[in-house]
């Protein structure tokens, strides 16, 4: 029986966003041009199906860059597995999200 | 502005989680603004960047509370339960019956009355002596007599009113024969303790909305007299009932008044009918017939199949297969009884009583109710388990879009106690047309957790 988490072609594009180092929500919305009402409720979905994890970054890195502390994505070992079939499934998402990308 | 739409959305998303959710959007947002801002010098341009951004939030909060339902195993069990979808069915139905037993409006458009309007054309002959000719052109008296009880006949008029403990007020005063409640069986209220002895002043039956209006609902309106023009009458009763819909909105029916009429009051004629006349009328038979149409309609255009069973797996028994039929025959009867009753209610609610666009009205909204139920309950039957009756869960996608003809690519759901596995091909093909149930046997119980309500992975 296949997972919970459906691999859809915007879920393979968040996959290879995140892995690509856009791990904020905005800049995964700026890489994949993806509105945010689909973005953040695939990540959830995602976190729910322990694809990615979230974690909020330390304040005292915000203060020194006198800006307000963000939620940001990883991959899990889950998550590598799942990018790595949609790959396969969808071969064009590692020419729209390129591998390594900009750091946010 | 934008933090307001992002409090709103707030409100969608579960109390436990709203403050971590409402600080990764506020901060977020910050971002936003700060990188419209930067890119773009036109600020109506980043604002309105900015606002999608925030409406977005809806759509995420709206999953969060999707989400928390489903995890609510009580509320999830119930909603997916067939007793209780049943049940809520009933409940809707006593819900519209009830309210066509108890509105007036309801009562006024589904009663036995017909109203028709007089020109008064030839006044050498009353009203009710040309019914025949009026109300059933073609017809022989006799076979008026078999469908109508009886006719009668008012005049709307405008009457200045007052009383000793009522100021001069001007009314629409219906001016009507003596008998014209009893002809039309319309109940009329406190009649019963106006004494019996003859009193020579013309008679008056108040509307109720005057009654209340006017007279506080006093109970003992009985016996007061009014001055109504240049007469005096005294109070008999109050009209309730489908006396309210009749046209010219009357606030008093003033009975046996010899009053001249006046050119260009309107005037009515109505007639009561027999239960011959209201079979014949079939005014009821409308809905029915939409329903029947509806039906006869849902069985040509959509293709009404359940699935079929996967050739290696068992079927369920004929008593279990019997219960799945009963279920979805009284999911069927019960909608067409609410789409029935739920027409009734919506014509009279917006349609004028005896109105002669009501039965349109009441055909249209039958034919479109019934239709969309049958829609509804068939969907329905095709997304319940055919063992327990409960809604399958858990979609899940099978194989690959390019391997259609290759393999099977599709959506598989599952019942949550481990009796059935549903596969829906995502293309049909002639060797999987339609959904397909696969039956599990006892051996798979180990894999569905009840008390937990969730599946556990192999």
């Amino acid at each position: 029986m296949s997972g919970e988490t459906r691999l859809t072609h915007n879920t393979a594009l968040i996959l290879q966003a995140i892995d690509s180092g856009f791990v904020y929500g905005f800049s995964i919305m700026e890489m994949t041009g993806l509105p945010s009402g689909t973005v953040y409720p695939a990540m959830r979905r995602m976190e729910e199906g322990q694809l990615i994890r979230s974690r909020w970054e330390r304040q005292a890195i915000a203060d020194r860059e006198q800006r307000p502390p963000r939620k940001y994505y990883q991959l899990t070992n889950n998550g590598r597995t799942a990018l790595e079939t949609s790959r396969k499934r969808y071969p064009l998402v590692g020419r729209l999200v390129p591998a390594s990308g900009a750091k946010s | 502005m934008h933090l307001g739409l992002l409090w709103g959305a707030s409100l969608l998303v579960p109390a436990s989680l709203r403050a971590e959710w409402s600080k990764e959007w506020r901060t977020e947002l910050w971002y936003v603004l700060r990188e419209c801002c930067s890119q773009t010098s036109d600020h109506p341009r980043s604002i309105r960047q900015a606002t999608a951004f925030c409406v977005g939030a809806y759509r995420d909060s709206f999953c969060l509370r999707r989400r928390s339902w489903h995890e609510q195993r009580f509320l999830g069990g119930i909603v997916g339960s067939g007793s209780v979808c049943l049940l809520l069915l009933i409940g809707i139905f006593f819900w519209t019956w009830g309210i066509a037993r108890m509105s007036p409006r309801v009562a006024a458009g589904s009663s036995r009355i017909q109203v028709y309007p007089w020109l008064a054309s030839d006044k050498s002959t009353g009203p009710c002596d040309c019914a025949v000719d009026l109300i059933t052109p073609g017809r022989s008296l006799q076979v008026t007599q078999f469908l109508f009880n009886g006719f009668s006949h008012y005049r709307i008029t405008r009457q200045t009113v007052w009383a000793h403990d009522m100021p001069m007020t001007e009314w629409t005063v219906a001016q009507a024969r003596s008998d014209f409640f009893a002809v039309l069986h319309l109940p009329v209220r406190f009649m019963e303790r106006f004494p019996r002895v003859p009193n020579k002043l013309p008679q008056i039956v108040l509307s109720r909305d005057t009654w209340m209006r006017d007279f506080g609902g006093n109970p003992n309106i009985a016996e007061a007299e009014l001055h109504v023009g240049s007469i005096d009458a005294i109070v008999v009763g109050v009209a309730f009932g489908s006396s309210m819909g009749l046209p010219g909105k009357a606030n008093a029916w003033l009975l046996g008044s010899n009053a001249q009429a006046v050119t260009g009051n309107a005037e009515f004629v109505v007639g009561h009918l027999s239960s011959a006349g209201y079979f014949e009328d079939g005014r009821w038979a409308l809905s029915v017939g939409a329903i029947l149409l509806a039906f006869v309609m849902w069985l040509f255009t959509s293709r009404p199949s359940i699935g079929e069973y996967s050739s290696g797996s068992h079927k369920p028994s004929l008593a279990r297969r019997g219960q799945f039929w009963a279920f979805l025959i009284g999911k069927i009867s019960v909608l067409m009884a609410i789409a029935y009753y739920a027409s009734v209610d919506l014509d009279c609610s917006f349609v004028q009583p005896f109105s002669k666009f009501s039965g349109y009205a009441q055909f249209a909204s039958s034919f479109t109710l019934c239709f969309l139920g049958l829609l509804w309950a068939f969907r329905d039957q095709q997304r319940r388990c055919p063992i327990c009756l409960r809604r399958m869960a858990h979609p899940v996608n099978v194989g690959q879009p390019s391997r259609t003809f290759l393999a099977w690519n599709g959506t598989e759901l599952v019942c949550e106690r481990g009796h059935t596995l549903l596969h829906i091909p995502e293309t049909p093909t002639s060797w999987f047309g339609a959904q397909r149930w696969v039956c599990l046997d006892g051996s798979w119980q180990f894999l569905f957790a009840q008390e937990t309500g969730t599946l556990s992975s192999l």
